[in-house]
Formats: structure tokens, C-alpha cells, sequence
């Protein structure tokens, strides 16, 4: 009897561990088949051909008052298409050579069937990339003084040159359009080169502490990547230029 | 034992998957994971065997478009000018002649109205009609003498700062001009002076020669009798002499001649350089005329271009403030009436008979208006299209030109953005490449600044030159 009793709880406790185990494998499974679906398979990389988003008939067909909303709302496609295929960062085409997985068809399905977006969480972005607004730093005071000076500057000389080359014959008014051109490359090299070595070096200071790979120009990135505009305009204004 | 064997399978299964997992958890979000190269595409394009073909097709692109752009516009001649302001001057006593029908025709309108009023005297009426043309007339004539006033002075100014430019700009030409005479005179005469020095050399020359042969020549004869002199009698002696005198009278007269000869043909030479020199001043002189003619022309052809149009837009909008003023000058000619028979007949009879008369005048006056303009349009179109029928056919054979021009720059500009192509597709190929070779997942170009990625630009380079 004990035997038997033995028996049959030897002969059970396996079956029950087979049992145990097999449904293990079933969830597990599943999660891994939701991971995947989720989009971890794909790479975090993508880009759009923004040249081809632009061409759609809502594009086109808009007054220029109402471009950045359409553009406002390219951003945010590709932001949604982002957290949907767990995207880091989508580039435009122009900047890629080779390797970064085209989803220009997809976003144009979306665009085109002008449904509104389902609500999405924002998605997480990668650091290994770095944005740049040129924009927004030669806004900066000490790039608009100089940049205001050499416009006054190229302006006067452009009004002297007219007023005195009136009666010269073309190879004198060539030389002394090289003459004029030699002074403003001159001022150029003095006053605004320097600047724009310095403003590059505490780009690249950022871009070092940050750990980025590159940086790119916030025109070229629809969504992700690390700005690093905001770090750079404080450092400028902290360091001076 | 085969549970057992199962279940060890399924826990092995089990921690493959996890590991699995693990390993695929998030698998591009460090950076060391995901493998980007930047490229410089630009320096690439700049490097690669074909841009010398790039460069070819720009420069071509270049002289063709200069061409095309140095085609000058043609202006009107100077006698199509004058035609052209004759024309517009005939419009412009046309438009004062319709003016002045107009005023007729307002009268007209002004005594149809009379027959409309009933509770005021028609004497008064009459005399009212009849003050408040003459107010309107005065009114709007005094404006039209203003605007006459000032378009005239215009005109003038406008004349005499073109003659003013004019003049400056002939006398810069003509130093200019004189400059470039004296120049010639001062190189041809130099010229001149060369040939005629290494003429009158050749000449010396040719005397020195021909005296040696002269003197050569005689010597035997004159050491014979100088040899006959001396052992000769007093009778032979006269006659050795004599024949000695001879030869030498001979000699003295042939090298006269030959020196005669020799200034003549001097003389000749000299002449001749001058009349050079003169014919190749005249030359010169001539097509120096010419080119200030034609740079005069064209600048008067400008200046006169620039003022007629900024004439013609003052005109216009002179002619638009007359317009403009006709209904101001019956609202002045209403105040004047009213005023002046406030006292005679009632207020309201005349308010009413002024509006009526100003409402009936208004729109006759617009209609005029509007076909008075519609005529100077026509005459407008017509003076257009005069200068127009010029322009077509000098344009005419311009426009074939640039027919080809353009159809040359759109091939140029497509073979550029073929080659374009061709050389980014190789280098993309070239990227593609050393990607796959090295595991680079992406390969990225403009970027701003590259900190740590791989840099393939040089790779790719030595590719493109093994």
C-alpha cells in the first residue's frame, strides 16, 4: 500500500512539474511574442523623406499661414510612429547614406488618411545623437552685433563701390571690386571667424560631456535625438564668446 | 524518466529564452551597440573623378547664361522717339479737346435740368444754372491751369537735367576721345619717325656705295694721267690736265646727281609717312566719332527712356487727380451758389435744384469720364503698340536665340544632375560597402559636428582613387 501510495506520488509530481513548466514556456512565450511585436526587434533608427511628406496635396494646397501647423503635425507623426516601433530618433533622408530603415510610405499612409492620432505617452528618446538649433545661436547678442556691423559694413562698401566704379571701364572696376572683396574677407576672417571657431569648440565640449556620437542640425531630425542647444547657449553665456 | 528528460528540456528551453530575452531587451539604446559612421558627401563629390565633368558643365552653363543675359534690351530710335512724343502730344491735345466738350455737355445736362424745376423763377433758375457752371468751370479750370503748372515744369526739369547729364557725359566722352587721338598721333608718329631714320640710313648707305664704285671705277684713269702729269711737257701737260679737270667734273656731277636723287626719294619717303600718318589719324579720328556717337546715342536713348516714363506716370496720375477733383470742383461751385442766392429764392429750392443738377452732372460726368478714358486707353494701347510692332521685330530674331539658350541650359542643367547622381550613387555604394564589411548599422552625412563616430570619408576617398 505504501508502495503504491509511493508509487503514485512519484509517478504524479513529475507530470505536475512537466505541467508547471510547460505553462512557463506558454507565458514566456507570449511575452517574448509581445516584446517583439512591441518593436524591439526593429532598430531604433529610422528616417523620412521629408522632400516627399511636403509634396502631399495638404502640404501644398496650404496657405503659408498654416504650414507649421502641418508641420507641427509631420513632428508629431513621426513621434507616434516612434513610440509605436520604439524609435530613438528619426532623421530626414537627405542626411542618410546608407543602413537606417526608410518609413516614408508608412508616414504618408497616416498623413493621408487624416485621422486623428490615438493618445500615446511620449516616447523615450536616445542621447546618442545630439541636435543643434544654428538658428537659435546666431541669435545670440554677440553674433547679431558683429553680424549687424559687417552688414553695414558690406552695405556701405556695396554703395561706394557702385559710386565709384560708375565710369570706369570693366578691368578697373574688376580690380576695384577685388579690393572691396579683399577688406570684407578681411573683416571676416578677423572678427567673425574667431567666433564661430570658439562657438564650435564649446559645441564639441557638450557634445563630449552629453557622451553623443554626433550632432546634427535640428532641421534635419524629426524626431529624438539629444538637443543640446539649450547646454551650448549657456555655456556661451556663461564662458562669453 | 521521460518527464523527467521532458521537464530538463523545458527548463532549458526556458533559460534560452530568458537569456534570450535579456540579450534582446532593448537592444540599440547604447550607443556602443548601434554602430554609426558619418561621411562628408560634399568633399567626396569634390573628390571624385567625374566632378572635373561637373565643373565642365558649370562653366558651360555660365558662358551660355552670360550670353543669354548680355543680350541688351533694343530702345526706341530717336526719330521713333519723336514720334512717339508727337503722338502722345496729339493725345494730349485730343483729351483738353474732350475736356472741354465735356464742360459742354454739362451745360447741356445743366439746362435740361432747368425745365425740371417748376416753384422757382426761370430767370433766377437760369441765372442760378448759369453761376453754378461758371463756378464748376472756374472751379475745375483753375485746377487744370495748377496741374498744367506743374506738369509743364516738370517737363522742363526733366528736359534740362537730361540735356545737363547729356552734355557731362559728351564732354567725359570727347576728353576721353582726344585722350585716345593724342595717344595714336603720339604712337604713329613715333612709327614715322622710326622708318624714316632707318630709310634715310639705307639711303646714306646706298651714297657711301655708290661713291666707292664711282671712285673704284675711275682710279685706274686718273693715276694714268696723274702718271702722264708728271713726265708730261708743258704742251701735253695743259691737256693731261685738262682731261683730268674733265674726269673729275664728271664725277662731282654724278655724285650731285645721285645725292639730288637720294634727297628726293628721301623727300618722297618722308611725305609719303605723313600722308600715312594723316590717313591712319583720319581712320582713327573717325571711329573714335563713331563710338561716342553710338555711346551717346544709347545714352540718350536711356536718359530719354527714363524721363519719358517717369513723364508719362506723373502724366497719369495727374489725369487721375483732375478726375478726382471734378466732383470736388461741384461741391465748391454748389457752396458758391447757394451762398450767393440764399437770399433770393428759397434755400431748399436751391439745395434741391443744386442736387438734382450736381447728381445728374455726377453721373454724366462719370459716363464721359469713363469713355473719355476709354479713348485715351485706345490711344494709349495704339502708341504701345507702335513701339511695340519696333521691339517685335528686333526681338524676334532674339527670341530664337534664346529659345536655343534655353533649350541648351535645361540639357546642361540635366546632364549636372545626372553626373550629380551618378557620383552620389557611388558613393553610396562605396558606403554601403565598408558598412556591411565593418558591421556599421548607419552611415550618416551632414552632420554638424562628429565626435565619436567613425569617419568614412577618407575610406571612401581612397576608393574612389585606388
Amino acid at each position: 500500500m505504501r508502495h503504491e501510495v509511493a508509487g503514485s506520488e512519484t509517478s504524479n509530481t513529475p507530470k505536475m512539474r512537466f505541467v508547471g513548466l510547460a505553462f512557463l514556456v506558454v507565458v514566456i512565450g507570449l511575452a517574448s511574442w509581445f516584446w517583439f511585436k512591441g518593436g524591439h526587434a526593429k532598430p531604433s533608427m529610422a528616417c523620412v523623406n521629408r522632400e516627399a511628406i511636403l509634396k502631399l496635396p495638404q502640404f501644398k494646397e496650404t496657405a503659408p499661414a498654416k504650414t507649421k501647423d502641418l508641420l507641427q503635425e509631420m513632428n508629431k507623426t513621426a513621434a507616434y510612429l516612434a513610440w509605436q516601433h520604439h524609435y530613438s530618433v528619426i532623421l530626414d533622408k537627405k542626411v542618410v547614406v546608407s543602413g537606417v530603415e526608410d518609413i516614408t510610405p508608412e508616414m504618408q499612409s497616416l498623413l493621408l488618411s487624416n485621422k486623428p492620432l490615438p493618445s500615446f505617452p511620449a516616447p523615450k528618446v536616445s542621447s546618442f545623437v545630439g541636435t543643434l538649433d544654428h538658428n537659435a545661436l546666431i541669435t545670440l547678442p554677440a553674433f547679431r552685433d558683429v553680424q549687424s556691423r559687417y552688414s553695414s559694413l558690406f552695405l556701405n562698401s556695396k554703395l561706394e563701390f557702385e559710386k565709384k566704379s560708375e565710369n570706369l571701364p570693366p578691368e578697373q572696376k574688376q580690380q576695384l571690386k577685388s579690393l572691396y572683396e579683399t577688406e570684407l574677407n578681411a573683416y571676416r576672417k578677423k572678427f567673425i571667424s574667431p567666433l564661430f571657431d570658439h562657438l564650435e569648440r564649446m559645441i564639441k565640449q557638450v557634445a563630449l560631456e552629453k557622451n553623443l556620437l554626433c550632432v546634427i542640425s535640428q532641421d534635419d531630425v524629426l524626431f529624438g535625438g539629444t538637443n543640446i542647444t539649450p547646454d551650448v547657449i549657456k555655456k556661451v553665456e556663461t564662458n562669453g564668446l | 524518466m521521460v518527464y523527467k528528460l521532458l521537464s530538463l528540456f523545458i527548463a532549458l528551453l526556458v533559460v534560452v529564452v530568458l537569456t534570450a530575452l535579456v540579450l534582446h531587451a532593448n537592444p540599440k539604446e547604447n550607443k556602443n551597440q548601434l554602430r554609426v559612421a558619418v561621411v562628408d558627401v560634399s568633399k567626396l563629390v569634390s573628390l571624385h573623378p567625374s566632378f572635373v565633368r561637373l565643373k565642365e558643365l558649370d562653366r558651360e552653363m555660365n558662358s551660355w547664361e552670360s550670353g543669354r543675359f548680355g543680350i541688351a534690351e533694343t530702345l526706341l530710335s530717336s526719330q521713333e522717339l519723336a514720334e512717339w512724343e508727337k503722338s502722345e502730344k496729339e493725345a494730349e491735345t485730343k483729351w483738353e479737346a474732350d475736356v472741354h466738350e465735356l464742360s459742354l455737355q454739362q451745360k447741356k445736362a445743366a439746362q435740361s435740368i432747368q425745365g425740371k424745376s417748376s416753384r422757382v423763377d426761370p430767370k433766377e433758375l437760369a441765372l442760378i444754372q448759369s453761376a453754378l457752371n461758371q463756378a464748376y468751370k472756374e472751379a475745375l479750370g483753375q485746377r487744370m491751369r495748377e496741374l498744367d503748372t506743374a506738369y509743364t515744369r516738370q517737363l522742363t526739369e526733366a528736359q534740362k537735367d537730361s540735356s545737363q547729364a547729356l552734355q557731362a557725359y559728351l564732354n567725359e566722352l570727347l576728353a576721353f576721345r582726344n585722350q585716345r587721338l593724342s595717344a595714336r598721333q603720339h604712337e604713329l608718329v613715333e612709327k614715322a619717325e622710326r622708318r624714316l631714320k632707318k630709310h634715310a640710313g639705307a639711303l646714306q648707305d646706298e651714297y657711301v656705295q655708290f661713291e666707292k664704285k664711282l671712285m673704284g671705277d675711275d682710279q685706274s684713269r686718273k693715276l694714268d694721267l696723274q702718271l702722264k702729269l708728271s713726265v708730261a711737257d708743258v704742251k701735253e701737260k695743259e691737256d693731261v690736265e685738262n682731261q683730268l679737270k674733265t674726269l673729275e667734273d664728271r664725277e662731282e656731277t654724278e655724285k650731285g646727281a645721285k645725292q639730288d636723287a637720294l634727297r628726293q626719294d628721301l623727300s618722297q619717303f618722308r611725305q609719303q609717312q605723313l600722308d600715312e600718318v594723316s590717313k591712319s589719324m583720319k581712320a582713327t579720328a573717325l571711329t573714335l566719332d563713331k563710338e561716342v556717337q553710338g555711346k551717346m546715342n544709347a545714352r540718350r536713348d536711356d536718359l530719354f527712356k527714363a524721363s519719358r516714363d517717369a513723364l508719362k506716370d506723373e502724366q497719369n496720375s495727374l489725369r487721375l487727380e483732375l478726375a478726382d477733383y471734378k466732383s470736388k470742383a461741384l461741391d465748391i461751385a454748389k457752396v458758391q451758389v447757394v451762398e450767393r442766392f440764399r437770399n433770393r429764392v428759397p434755400r431748399s429750392s436751391i439745395e434741391n435744384l443744386v442736387a438734382s443738377s450736381q447728381t445728374q452732372l455726377a453721373s454724366r460726368l462719370d459716363a464721359d469720364r469713363l469713355q473719355i478714358e476709354a479713348k485715351l486707353h485706345a490711344k494709349e494701347e495704339q502708341i504701345l503698340a507702335h513701339s511695340e510692332t519696333y521691339r517685335k521685330a528686333t526681338l524676334a530674331i532674339k527670341q530664337g536665340k534664346r529659345q536655343i539658350i534655353s533649350e541648351v541650359l535645361h540639357d546642361l542643367a540635366k546632364e549636372k544632375d545626372r553626373v550629380l547622381l551618378s557620383i552620389r550613387e557611388d558613393i553610396m555604394k562605396q558606403a554601403q560597402l565598408i558598412a556591411k564589411q565593418e558591421g556599421i548599422e548607419a552611415v550618416l552625412t551632414n552632420v554638424a559636428m562628429n565626435i565619436n563616430a567613425r569617419d568614412l570619408t577618407d575610406d571612401i576617398a581612397k576608393r574612389l582613387h585606388p
